[in-house]
């Protein structure tokens, strides 16, 4: 037992002496397998395609560590996003204030919001939902950033702050998924809020950290008082909430999603939604929830996979 | 060689995902080399269409001089243009060009590629690679003999050095019963490959893979080529993944994360057997070091590619083809769940 224990400890202190950024999330990158692997718990999915992730050797103090990896090599991380943008095309599950400013670096909280564009994408196009497929195009138009449009359109930093952005909706046959959505949606919301609140004072920032156990709480009205006065660009230095608590906090909500399988459907297998191509967006536009009306490059397909994704065939 | 006229022919590229035909003006073949193997695959079948997958490489005729796409430098100017000019015409060429050296590029396994434009009585020779692509001086071919000199040197040169892959052969047909008996996936294949991977050992591992399909992308970048394969020595059912890794300072191989994620035990990430580079210097790629020599530094768009090969024993199902929503919930979680444990405080 004694020994079993200090193995346990030793192996958690091993995984916390690497810090790895995957850094391309998309849904190719996510795999379902059983969720038995001979005698290994698998917990249903894989993580693929490790190979433009970034390893930094993380001390014992990851907030330390964070601020280094902060300062180093910003010019590789710009790189490496022009590297992402142009030749991979999953940039749609890119964090939102990576796409708004890419001179900052990627931090694990940016893996993080990957996950959620990912589960969203997911179910706008493969979950039944009572949307009509003009506001489901609006939020892939939402992911989609406008490459070539002069000036970023904030939309995706603008649809994370509505904190009424995915009300409405509703997965008919398993409600836990829209549920699951709408929570982990609310937890960024107040994350990016808050981002945009905070000035970049070190002290002012560790006391903060602690509130964010409370994130996933159902309380969300203030949000909708402060959008209008929320600016970008607070983000310049180390005021990230403590990404253990953000892991927790997502960890907490899938667990609660999928806590009683009773409540999810049965055999409710994927099926393609379809969607308006981006150029048939002016509808879209008018009925679809605030955003940028910059509608950019018209060529876009969305009914497509991700570009450069495996798709074996 | 064997030059054939396929303006007209038809685009009989199999596996093909472009949209279009690709009918280059001239294409080159190889002629068919004597084999001294005791065991001789079936020769290539004749020349009924323009086969992309087959073909050497391609050469495009322009009638007028304008319709050159590139810009002759001004050596006597400090001051750097573009190198592609920007009338419409350039840009109708130089997607020309670019489509058919991706179809070859995507159908076969190639290092490299060279391409011929010809512009009434200029010619220039093109290299592509997975950095990009270099672009000779225009060539008077009436006046200098550099045009001439290519086409005889590449008739004597070996595969290898025309830039086809040496460590991708035709599969043979006693391993491709023995694959698709193991992997149910291959057997609505019809053309399959040998793919060797060295792991260091005296004797490097062999898989079995379906002929690359033709991809409507741009030629440089990664080109990750993932596929279900049959392993030969294990006789099992792998993914493997063929890919041209960035050289970048910090972007490590992706089998050395898979064993550092291994050694630190972090949950649900695939079981990784093997992860190597391939081949010589030919395997990595050249116009980086061109411009880095020619303009004195290295612009980020000219990224160094490096040909890797990775196999994955654990094999998923796509997230997008769940048999229920749970379980493609429950595959996010686990990936979530995977990078919990990676940044978690010490007890």
């Amino acid at each position: 037992m004694y020994s079993e224990s200090l193995t346990h400890i030793a192996a958690h202190r091993a995984a916390c002496e690497i810090n790895i950024l995957h850094r391309d999330l998309s849904p190719g990158n996510i795999v379902i397998v059983p969720e038995l692997d001979g005698d290994r718990d698998t917990g249903g999915g894989l993580l693929i395609d490790w190979d433009l992730c970034k390893v930094t050797d993380a001390s014992a103090n990851l907030v330390s560590a964070r601020r280094n990896s902060r300062t180093v090599s910003s010019t590789f991380d710009v790189q490496f996003r022009v590297l992402t943008h142009f030749y991979q095309g999953t940039w749609q599950f890119m964090a939102a204030e990576l796409i708004e400013n890419p001179s900052i670096p990627h931090i694990p909280e940016h893996d993080l919001e990957s996950m959620f564009w990912v589960l969203l994408w997911v179910t706008i196009l493969y979950i039944d939902t009572p949307w009509s497929s003009s506001r489901r195009s609006g939020i892939l138009d939402v992911m989609t950033p406008k490459v070539y449009s002069t000036g970023a359109s904030p939309s995706k930093l603008h649809f994370l702050r509505d904190s009424v952005a995915l009300m409405g909706l509703r997965t008919r046959r398993s409600p836990r998924v829209g549920k699951l959505l709408r929570d982990i949606h609310k937890v960024f919301c107040k994350l990016y809020i808050k981002k945009a609140h905070l000035r970049p004072s070190p002290k002012e920032n560790e006391s903060s950290d602690a509130d964010e156990s409370s994130v996933a709480d159902e309380s969300t009205d203030e949000c909708t008082d402060e959008i209008g006065t929320a600016t970008v660009g607070a983000t310049q230095s180390g005021n990230e909430v403590e990404p253990e608590d953000l892991h927790a906090t997502l960890i907490d909500l899938f667990n609660k999603a999928l806590k009683k399988e009773k409540k999810w459907g049965i055999n409710d297998v994927a099926t393609y939604q379809p969607v308006e191509h981006s150029r048939d967006m002016e509808s879209a536009a008018q009925s679809g929830p605030k955003r940028s009306r910059d509608m950019g490059d018209p060529s876009v397909d969305f009914n497509s996979f991700p570009p450069a994704k495996r798709l074996p065939s | 060689m064997t030059v054939v006229n396929s303006s007209h022919m038809n685009d009989i590229t199999p596996k093909n995902d472009f949209v279009y035909l690709c009918q280059p003006d001239c294409s080159v073949f190889a002629r068919p080399v004597a084999s001294d193997d005791s065991d001789p695959l079936p020769p290539p079948p004749p020349i009924t269409g323009y086969d992309a997958s087959r073909v050497e490489f391609v050469v495009e005729f322009k009638s007028s001089p304008s319709h050159d796409p590139f810009v002759v430098p001004n050596k006597q100017s400090s001051k750097r243009y573009p190198l592609i000019s920007t009338t419409a015409t350039a840009h109708e060429v130089v997607g020309q060009i670019t489509a058919y050296a991706a179809q070859i590029l995507s159908s076969q396994y190639r290092t490299h590629l060279f391409t011929i434009l010809i512009c009434k009585d200029s010619a220039r020779l093109i290299r592509w690679d997975r950095a990009g692509a270099i672009v000779t001086e225009p060539i008077s071919y009436d006046n200098d003999s550099y045009l001439h000199d290519f086409l005889t040197r590449y008739d004597d040169a070996t595969p290898k050095t025309r830039g086809h892959d040496s460590t991708v052969a035709d599969a043979h047909p006693k391993d491709v019963k023995c694959a698709k008996s193991v992997v149910p996936e291959l057997t609505k294949e019809n053309s399959f490959l040998l793919i060797t991977i060295p792991d260091g050992s005296p004797t490097p591992k062999h898989y079995v893979v379906p002929r690359p399909r033709a991809r409507h992308d741009i030629p440089t970048g990664r080109w990750t080529r993932a596929s279900i394969a049959y392993d030969v020595q294990r006789n099992q059912r792998v993914f493997l993944k063929d890919s041209w890794r960035v050289l970048i300072d910090g972007v490590k191989p992706e089998g050395e994360v898979y064993d550092m994620l291994h050694k630190n035990q972090v949950p649900n990430v695939p079981r990784c057997s093997l992860g190597r580079d391939i081949g010589d210097q030919l395997h990595r790629s050249y116009t980086d070091t061109v411009v880095e020599t020619y303009i004195g530094y290295n612009p980020p768009c000219f990224t160094p590619h490096r040909h890797y090969r990775l196999v994955l024993d654990t094999i998923g199902e796509k997230l997008h083809e769940f048999k229920t929503s749970r379980q493609m919930v429950k595959a996010v979680r686990a990936a979530v769940h995977g990078k919990c444990r990676r940044f978690c405080n010490v007890l």
